[in-house]
């Protein structure tokens, strides 16, 4: 993510800082659109929030704080934090990766024109 | 709990419930609490025809959470207590130990019974339903290498029963009142090529035939067809169907649509205070024109997570497509979409290698894909939900040859 990146897409709050616990995933409603976000330490996170495979809410399913990887609720696939990629059957096509910006109090994610 | 509401009230014990209490109490811990009429945690319900039945998978395994989970989240969770009674204007649930409890917000995910058949006989031990885990370990102990198994019922479930009693050695008999096996949720020309492929694999099938009578003296050993067929039997499984047991909010504000308790996109139901999600939920579908219940395992996840979002002063609105999966034999099948109501359907790929896609339309427009050993999921969700909604097999067995 560059400074370029981010003044071509639009920021979008998504939650408080304060809001993100550590280590739990959140499921946010962006104007129709299901982010997940999560804390771990001072990194935050956010992919989408549907699993590519069977639709399951991801921010219900298990965090791997130690490979970045957040497990599918219902089959046990995984997704990079980080990349949004599948890393687990049985999820094969990735979810989308979003670039967090925090300002302050405040976190937001840059939306694109894709998005 | 009882003098005082509960802020958010669950009456239900599975993946929905579930789903629910754990989105609810991530905001609002200590202020949930579940009541399941099972005697279990919440557990998922696909590995019961599959590795529980088998013998692969610990009944212990199934639980979507461990105890700890429920406490460390605050969640109470109540078992052993089914819901007899709703009062919406008190906003009080009354259970079948007498207990009464009180609530803020509700949401009723209740789920299915098997339905019953109606023939002399289905009493006798040795006849089984699969429901819940206590059935899936009780027919697990039945099936055995030689044994012989009729399944009174060919769609997913029977079928999926099938497939895991023949790789126990068990022989099996697959009795079906349509003209194919899963007919109703894969259509005749499918079901042919699955009906097929089941028999060349040893299931004896028996179609276009109803069972009329299950005999025997202590127990099934016998079923009796209306063709005058007699098979006997060491075990008999019934797989015909399920429905929402919500008789008990019949005379409740509460709407029902055969059965189903009727829901909006946001999972609410007639009473502002009162949601429900999965198996039990009827939410409405414009294919169709009807409110419908969905009975696939991602709906439960999906609705109980969005109804929890709702209750929590959110305003989703449902998106996802029906999706629904099986394993049988070596077939890895899905279906996005609804088979409910087309008019044609478009089958390509290895169909005699069984990897194969179909895509059913109704007026020319797609409304559901199904793959068989198929790598096009992506292809086919992406395809459903292009504004350009007219595609052909063609098309998707393109974007499946390109998939990773």
């Amino acid at each position: 993510m560059t400074v370029e990146d981010v003044c071509r897409g639009k920021l979008v709050r998504i939650s408080a800082y304060a809001d993100l616990a550590d280590k739990q995933p959140l499921g946010v409603d962006v104007g129709g659109e299901e982010v997940m976000v999560v804390r771990i330490g001072d990194a935050v996170y956010a992919i989408g929030n549907i699993c590519s495979h069977a639709e399951a809410w991801l921010d219900s399913g298990a965090l791997h704080p130690d490979s970045l990887e957040i497990e599918c609720p219902l089959h046990e696939g995984k997704f990079d934090l980080r990349t949004g990629e599948a890393t687990a059957l049985p999820c094969v096509e990735p979810v989308k990766k979003f670039d967090v910006v925090i300002d302050g109090t405040e976190v937001f994610i840059v939306l694109t024109d894709g998005d | 709990m009882t003098a005082q509401r509960t802020p958010y009230l669950i009456i239900g014990g599975g993946l929905a419930a579930a789903s629910a209490a754990e989105i609810l109490a991530k905001k609002q811990p200590g202020r949930v609490c579940l009541v399941s009429a099972e005697n279990h945690l919440p557990y998922a319900r696909p590995p019961l025809s599959k590795a529980v039945l088998a013998g692969e998978t610990a009944p212990s395994k199934v639980y979507l959470k461990p105890r700890e989970f429920y406490r460390d989240k605050g969640i109470e969770v109540v078992l052993g207590h089914a819901a007899i009674g709703l009062n919406t204007e008190q906003r009080v649930v009354r259970l079948s130990s007498g207990r009464h409890m009180g609530y803020e917000t509700l949401l009723l995910a209740t789920g299915l019974v098997p339905a019953r058949l109606d023939i002399p006989g289905f009493l006798l031990p040795g006849v089984h339903m699969l429901r819940n885990l206590e059935d899936a370990i009780a027919l697990r102990d039945e099936i055995a290498p030689g044994r012989t198994v009729v399944v009174i019922g060919g769609g997913f479930i029977g079928c999926e029963v099938a497939a895991t009693a023949i790789a126990r050695g068990a022989h099996v008999h697959v009795v079906e009142t349509d003209a194919v096996l899963m007919e109703r949720a894969v259509g005749r020309d499918v079901g042919e090529i699955l009906t097929e492929h089941h028999r060349r694999v040893g299931v004896h099938t028996y179609l276009r035939a109803t069972a009329v009578e299950i005999r025997g003296h202590k127990r099934a050993e016998a079923v009796c067809l209306d063709s005058g067929a007699l098979l006997h039997c060491d075990v008999v499984v019934v797989g015909v169907g399920s429905r929402a047991a919500t008789s008990w909010l019949t005379d409740t504000s509460i709407a029902l649509s055969e059965g189903g308790i009727v829901v909006d996109g946001h999972c609410r139901t007639a009473d502002p205070h009162v949601y429900a999600a999965g198996d039990a939920a009827a939410a409405y579908s414009p294919l169709l024109d009807q409110h419908v219940r969905i009975e696939h395992e991602s709906n439960a996840q999906q609705q109980g997570a969005l109804a929890a979002r709702n209750m929590l002063g959110g305003t989703t609105v449902g998106k996802s497509l029906p999706f629904v999966w099986s394993k049988q034999f070596d077939l890895d099948m899905w279906c996005v979409g609804d088979t409910r109501t087309y008019d044609r359907v478009e089958i390509g790929g290895d169909v005699s290698g069984y990897r194969f896609v179909a895509v059913y339309l109704a007026q020319s427009q797609p409304v559901a894909v199904l793959g068989v050993n198929s790598a096009g999921l992506a292809a086919a969700r992406k395809l459903m939900r292009a504004t350009d909604d007219r595609f052909t097999v063609a098309d998707l067995l393109a974007a499946e040859s390109e998939a990773p």
